[in-house]
């Protein structure tokens, strides 16, 4: 092979390297090669990677998302509103109702005061709901943000506009920036892992973790807990880890001999992805077997080895940033408590989905703190919207429940460059809107990028004409939440 | 070294300026003031500094003196020392390289040419640079330029390679094993005429258009459901299967382009051209809980504006619908003015699609004539029949009390009643009756309810209501198979508007009726299981009194599985039906008075007072078919072939699905468009009249400003964009890279042609002399040398021109994912060639379809339709099909030009691992089992690699495979189960003789060939 060919490959070789290892930044190899492929083609056209290295230090270098798919009631939550006691049940004021559109809610809504106590944590005024006595144990770790907003008010576009940066289809996920922008950190597993639990993937369906634009290579893989972790991970039945062996290595060998016939880089490139699809038949099995974790690890989180559940996804995600998969992105279905029955009120379904969850998030944030990991991972905790300060009586329902609301709403953060024990924000006396320091979806990507060492403007991808960011035009960093 | 080499890259310049006059400012001069100059000094008004425009001559020359850089403003500002002078300022970019300012220079001393961006001017043909007579146009333009770049050309590439080519770029599928001996014994005698009767052939192929639409299926997003939260299941698959159409009938391109987007407001319109219309109704609908139809219904016209300009203008029209574009000519006013022609359709993000039509799907539709020509021969016989059939004049049979008045009985129903099952209007569904029945029962009704559910058969509106008489009295025949809850005679009075007499056996399970009262009265228990009884009826218990009129009869039960066998009545008043035993009396009877029962033309020959003639034998014949009983019964053997046929062409029509398409709103009701500030639809601002951008040519004066109107304006001859576009987009379906390779930006901020010339040649001659035939296209493309050229490469060809952007060797294009699978099933000879119809659900993993509120799950589909091409997979936009993803395919939320190829290692555990690789392998290894003689491995692995890859393997290639062979055999030797377990994965079951050990083996040597890189690529 000739030297411009052997040169051709290695840039291959490192691409496919990088398909787990991203590497960027890590030194002259990196450099070297993202000023060979500059404008060059070598995946169809675009390249591989955003940034030959991060803008600048990181704070963190691998997120945990926590989304409860169809969105908390903040009221309920982190934003106590002593407020609302004083109306609960009375029709709202007029000012609620001015200008605004509401999905379900018809004619003129009541208050709804919540109907649980908030523990003061001692930090920084932080209340947190009665419903989260394992999170509050945990309350100097988090900066709750009170103030963020959204301009979506439907699940799926919401969702998109959080994980996408905008509420249509067809723009790459955040996972997939950071991935295409950092690369991965890890040679035998996918950089971006996604799981769910509560039996439904989210509203806006596998875009949320979809690569839109940016190449394939890096949407999320979603792995799951029965069946193969990874699709089509597992050897058919009857060939065994030998077998295997065996059959990739007649297929490397005849790409070889394609190889050395057509001179064709992307051949041997192929080679390498065959070796390490192998590789992820053990590792990435492995990295998903919970049933190694010491028994009391298992209890602290509440999970069960077997099983899908939201405990048991926890306990992966930090088995995952663990082994430094750059982004882990957990879905939990059941939190859109709009109170038309009892299983999507605010009594009987919202403290059930609390129950299910606060063990295993308090254990998360102290398993990670315990293994040195808290400090250079971000946790993140939302819904897509807030919920409404009034009552929403679906056709006359009894059941209490809260309607979508997107001018405010609550969630937190904790991990690397994260203000510890803080509340940022507040909204008003009815919870309705905010009255300090607002933070937009735009402004939270922002953040995060910022804090795994990326300038949000400059993280850009040439696409029909345009330099797309995840931020669309907009977000600004929230200096109030970084330490 | 890598220094060298990246030194090296930038030798190679895309654009020959030989091509193009004035054309470093092309080249290079308009994409330095683009990317450096346009964000602040562009098309964009809002954002434009110092009020100066660098994208329009006339404004430019504000600021350059032609001839003198130094006294051009533009030059001085970018080459100023002071900081606060100097362009751009630093906090917007980078600051120009020192080549770009000396470019500038050159470019302002030599004259300052300027040329209006080259995709806004209309393409010229200019003559190809024939150097021989005989040359191919397309060889002209690419051999000039590999002749000027210094450059060697491939040889042409072997017949093995050519034939598959050929077989996936134009079909999609590869040539099976005697296709290929026969091309290549032929192509050696004689290359040229082979050559062409290939292409005839496959242009010719019914698998051509089930190819070309997949690559339209990209750009229209379509899907098999509507997106968002719901997802809910969309019947659009009829416009699918149209677009397959058009492209195996060669549809001309503007015609295609014409129905797609107007099809609805031509002249005279078909229901296809209708149906074409769906293309934009691939948009999603919004049927989540609380949404704003409006706020979607906008969403959807937004993405018909862009759609429609990626797809047809190559423009990303989509940044001006929030401001005005930063780098191309289109002011956001210019997007809602294209945004008003498609503001117009009634659709308006509606659960139900609204507005749709009925259509039935090709399949379907080719089986009506058939259907129909049955039916008008089964009815011709009936009639002749009928014709000569004279029954004579008789009495009405005195009703004797062991032949009961018959009300429904063993398949006797009275005259022109309303059938009904479960509320359904069927004919009730008798059966001959089993042999142990009593006598007075011949034909039976079978009937099951689950526990709880009621099931019934029913008439109503018979010609004959009997009067009732004092001690009438219903006897039901019946046998209990599994115990009902209840079960239930219930009885209809002619003046009723409801039911309201019943007689129960068992409990009171029966939802309707005052149970004690005559409307729901126990008759006494259940009878015992299995035994046929006589159960009656006391007429006035249940508040059927004498005199009054019946005239519906109901067998109901909840619960259970009985045999029903008919109800009759004991009476001493028997129904007064002379009519049905003689001709006269019928004329006699309702020629006075004729029953709204009978259907129109009955009615008016009767009302006409029918004397003689045809008429009269009309009505004879009817009498005969319908009323008389020893009519019925003599004609029975005509009559049922004709129902028969008749229930088959019912059930055809019924299986038209209801389609969403475009439609306009009638003009009183058209809507105001408006800029939407933001792109917000809660911020209306400045009205906006539908118009085409300004840089664009005009609208025909005379014409509407209606879809039809921008569908004619799109196909004009004077439209410099249409053709090119999809010129581009089908080379890069043939070459891998598009001659721009920027498929979906022919703006300024797009890459320039590599071959303009040939472009444009290409895009002028498709339009005038192929006169938009997309085979003419192909056609004249795959006749090329440079098509046929061998993808292998020397170093001098990967060192100047290493993206092979002047083609001076084929590329290797990895197959796109419907291939991939496609492919391989063909291979395995397993793929099912059956076209067209409903989305189809081939196996895929549990647990992909968990989708929020939509119960919809994935049913896997039985037979032929397990393993049909991959464009018929059902698509669900929130959980698509999980290898075409992986392969690259699009998502179908938006329009997508061009998919970007990557090579994971997630693609190879799907060919490894996918249940689907698993079948086509066990099929591989089948046929190689079947097409040899004995069991000799190398024998073997000859003919499983030849019909795989298209060629004989080397001995190299057989070296390894038998290697393979070897140490598998043994292991599944060892382990037996292992084989057997490994070819039920295949869905293999093995014939005599065939040694299961060597089956295996042999369906994992197949495994590995399908995971070849020389099958995953086109070479």
């Amino acid at each position: 092979m000739d030297k411009f060919s052997q040169l051709h490959l290695e840039g291959h070789q490192e691409i496919t390297r990088r398909w787990f290892l991203g590497q960027i930044g890590a030194g002259v190899g990196g450099m070297a090669l993202s000023s060979l492929l500059g404008e060059t083609n070598l995946l169809g056209g675009e390249p591989l990677t955003g940034t030959s290295s991060a803008h600048f230090p990181p704070r963190a270098r691998r997120i945990i998302c926590l989304h409860m798919a169809g969105s908390p009631p903040q009221q309920e939550l982190f934003d106590p509103k002593p407020g609302l006691q004083a109306l609960d049940g009375k029709p709202c004021p007029q000012s609620l109702m001015e200008g605004e559109i509401f999905p379900f809610i018809k004619g003129h809504p009541k208050i709804l005061a919540s109907p649980y106590q908030f523990h003061s944590t001692g930090t920084d005024g932080m209340e947190i709901s009665e419903l989260l006595p394992h999170l509050s144990s945990v309350s100097d770790e988090i900066c709750v943000i009170r103030s963020m907003h959204t301009d979506q008010f439907n699940h799926a576009p919401a969702q998109l506009f959080i994980y996408s940066g905008s509420p249509r289809f067809g723009r790459p996920s955040m996972g997939s920036w950071l991935t295409w922008g950092l690369g991965s950190m890890n040679e035998d597993l996918p950089a971006y892992v996604v799981l769910v639990s509560g039996d439904k993937t989210p509203s806006a369906g596998k875009s949320v973790w979809g690569s839109g634009f940016l190449p394939s290579v890096h949407q999320g893989v979603q792995c799951r807990t029965s069946g193969d972790p990874v699709l089509y991970l597992g050897n058919p039945p009857g060939i065994d880890r030998e077998s295997r062996r065996r059959s990739i290595d007649a297929i490397s060998e005849l790409d070889r001999i394609a190889a050395s016939r057509d001179e064709d880089p992307e051949t041997l490139a192929r080679i390498q992805q065959y070796e390490l699809a192998f590789r992820m038949q053990t590792s990435v099995p492995e990295a998903m077997d919970i049933s190694k974790e010491k028994q009391s690890v298992l209890d602290e989180y509440g999970a069960n080895p077997g099983q899908s559940s939201f405990a048991n996804n926890c306990l992966l995600a930090r088995r995952l940033v663990e082994q430094d998969v750059r982004f882990v992105q957990l879905f939990d279905w059941g939190w859109d408590t709009h109170g038309t029955a009892p299983h999507d009120d605010i009594i009987t379904q919202l403290p059930k989905k609390c129950a299910e969850t606060d063990k295993p998030i308090a254990a998360l944030i102290r398993d990670l703190r315990q293994r040195g990991l808290l400090d250079d991972t971000i946790v993140m905790w939302t819904g897509e919207f807030g919920r409404t300060a009034m009552n929403e009586e679906r056709n006359g329902s009894k059941y209490l429940g809260r309607d979508h609301h997107p001018h405010c709403y609550s969630m937190w953060m904790a991990g690397g460059g994260i203000k510890k024990g803080h509340v940022h924000g507040a909204t008003d006396e009815l919870g309705y809107r905010i009255i300090k320091d607002p933070v937009g979806v735009h402004d939270l990507q922002a953040t995060i990028l910022h804090l795994m060492g990326i300038d949000h403007e400059r993280l850009t991808f040439p696409y029909q004409g345009r330099d797309f960011r995840l931020t669309d035009v907009h977000g600004k960093l929230v200096p109030g939440i970084l330490a | 070294m890598l220094v060298v080499t990246a030194a090296v890259l930038l030798l190679v310049v895309p654009v020959d300026p030989g091509e193009e006059g004035g054309s470093l400012f092309t080249s290079e001069v308009r994409p330095i003031l683009s990317r450096n100059c346009l964000p602040c000094h562009g098309p964009d008004a809002a954002t434009r500094k110092a009020d100066l425009r660098l994208d329009r001559q006339e404004d430019l020359l504000t600021v350059v003196e032609p001839g003198s850089s130094g006294d051009s403003d533009l030059f001085l500002r970018i080459t100023s020392e002071d900081p606060d002078d100097r362009m751009p300022p630093p906090e917007h970019g980078t600051p120009l390289t020192e080549e770009s300012i000396s470019t500038l220079r050159r470019w302002i001393d030599e004259g300052a040419t300027w040329q209006e961006h080259w995709s806004f001017r209309k393409p010229v043909a200019t003559a190809p640079p024939l150097t021989s007579p005989d040359q191919h146009p397309i060889d002209a333009f690419i051999d000039r330029r590999i002749e000027e770049a210094g450059l060697p050309r491939s040889e042409e590439a072997i017949p093995e390679v050519l034939v598959r080519r050929l077989h996936l770029d134009l079909i999609g599928l590869p040539p099976d094993p005697q296709r290929v001996t026969r091309f290549v014994r032929e192509y050696q005698d004689d290359p040229q005429s082979t050559w062409q009767q290939l292409i005839e052939e496959l242009l010719e192929s019914d698998a051509f258009g089930e190819r070309w639409a997949s690559l339209w299926l990209d750009l229209a997003r379509y899907a098999d459901t509507k997106g968002f939260e719901q997802d809910g299941n969309r019947n659009i698959w009829p416009w699918r299967d149209w677009v397959i159409q058009a492209f195996d009938a060669d549809m001309p391109f503007d015609q295609f382009t014409i129905e797609q987007l107007a099809g609805d407001l031509l002249p005279d319109r078909s229901q296809a051209n209708h149906l074409a219309t769906a293309f934009h109704r691939n948009t999603m609908t919004n049927d989540e809980g609380g949404t704003q139809n409006e706020e979607f219904r906008v969403a959807a016209v937004v993405d018909r504006v862009n759609t429609t300009m990626q797809v047809w203008q190559g423009l990303t029209a989509n940044c001006a619908q929030c401001h005005d574009h930063k780098y191309d000519p289109l002011t956001q006013k210019e997007y809602y003015q294209l945004y008003d022609f498609f503001n117009q359709t009634s659709d308006a993000d509606l659960n139900n699609e609204h507005p749709v039509i009925s259509v039935l799907g090709i399949l379907d539709r080719e089986l009506v004539p058939a259907a129909e020509e049955k039916v008008k021969e089964t009815l011709t016989r009936l009639d002749e029949a009928a014709r000569e059939l004279v029954i004579p004049d008789q009495e009405q049979p005195a009703v004797s009390s062991s032949s009961l008045d018959v009300i429904a009985f063993s398949g006797q129903m009275p005259p022109l009643c309303q059938e009904l099952v479960d509320g359904q209007h069927k004919r009730w569904p008798w059966v001959p009756a089993p042999e142990d029945a009593p006598e007075q029962v011949a034909q039976i009704i079978s009937q099951s309810a689950p526990a709880g559910q009621t099931r019934q058969v029913f008439f109503e509106k018979s010609l004959h209501p009997h009067i009732a008489a004092e001690g009438d009295t219903y006897i039901v025949n019946a046998r209990i198979l599994e115990p009902p809850e209840s079960m239930i005679l219930q009885v209809r009075l002619d003046d009723a508007t409801v039911w309201e007499h019943r007689g129960y056996w068992g409990a009171a399970a029966f939802s309707h009726g005052v149970d004690g009262s005559p409307s729901l009265l126990r008759q006494g228990d259940l009878p015992a299981t299995g035994d046929w009884v006589q159960l009656q009826v006391d007429a006035t218990s249940i508040g059927i009194e004498a005199g009054k009129r019946v005239s519906g009869i109901a067998m109901t039960q909840v619960g259970g599985k009985i045999e029903w066998g008919g109800v009759r009545r004991s009476s001493t008043l028997p129904t007064e039906r002379a009519d049905l035993f003689s001709y006269e009396a019928f004329l006699q009877r309702w020629s006075a008075a004729p029953s709204d029962l009978f259907d129109a033309p009955v009615k008016e020959m009767l009302a006409a007072g029918v004397d003689e003639g045809l008429k009269d034998e009309e009505l004879r014949i009817w009498w005969l078919k319908n009323l008389s009983p020893e009519g019925i019964r003599k004609l029975e053997s005509h009559q049922r072939p004709y129902d028969e046929a008749l229930q088959h062409l019912n059930q055809i029509e019924s299986r038209a699905v209801p389609v969403p398409i475009m439609t306009s709103l009638p003009e009183d009701q058209a809507r105001s468009t408006f800029i939407l500030k933001r792109g917000s639809y809660l911020a209306p601002g400045e009205p906006a009249e539908a118009d085409v951008p300004q840089i664009l040519p005009p609208l025909e004066p005379a014409s509407g400003r209606d879809r039809l109107a921008l569908a004619h304006w799109i196909t004009s001859p004077e439209n410099p964009l249409t053709t090119r576009v999809h010129v581009n987009r089908v080379w890069e379906q043939l070459f891998g890279t598009g001659i721009v390779e920027t498929l979906e930006d022919f703006g300024t901020q797009g890459a320039l042609p590599s071959h303009p010339a040939l472009l444009d040649w290409l895009a002028v001659t498709w339009q005038q002399e192929d006169r938009w035939s997309h085979k003419a296209l192909l056609r004249r493309i795959v006749t090329s040398n440079t098509y046929r050229r061998s993808s292998k490469s020397s170093e001098i060809q990967r060192r100047i021109d290493p993206e092979n952007r002047l083609l001076s060797h084929a590329s290797r294009i990895r197959l796109p994912a419907e291939m991939v699978r496609d492919q391989a099933l063909a291979i395995g000879g397993v793929l099912s060639r059956k076209r067209f119809g409903r989305p189809v659900f081939p196996p895929q993993p549990d647990g992909i379809w968990q989708v929020v509120y939509n119960g919809a799950g994935w049913k896997e589909s039985k037979g032929e339709d397990r393993v049909r091409r991959s464009l018929y997979t059902f698509f669900r936009r929130t959980a698509p099909y999980p290898t075409m993803l992986t392969f690259d395919g699009s998502t179908r939320d938006v329009c997508q030009s061009r998919r970007i190829r990557t090579n994971t290692p997630l693609q190879a555990l799907v060919m490894l691992n996918d249940p689907v690789a698993i079948e086509a392998a066990a099929g591989l290894a089948r046929i190689a089992l079947t097409a040899t003689t004995g069991v000799e491995p190398g024998e073997l692995i000859a003919v499983a690699f030849e019909r795989a890859t298209c060629r004989v393997p080397t001995d190299a290639e057989t070296a390894h495979l038998l290697e393979l062979f070897d140490a598998q055999r043994i292991a599944f030797e060892t382990n037996p189960e292992s084989a057997t377990s490994f070819l039920e994965g295949g869905r293999w079951e093995l014939e005599e003789g065939q040694d299961p050990t060597v089956a295996a083996t042999m369906m994992l040597i197949a495994n590995v060939l399908l995971n070849l890189d020389e099958l995953l690529v086109r070479g």
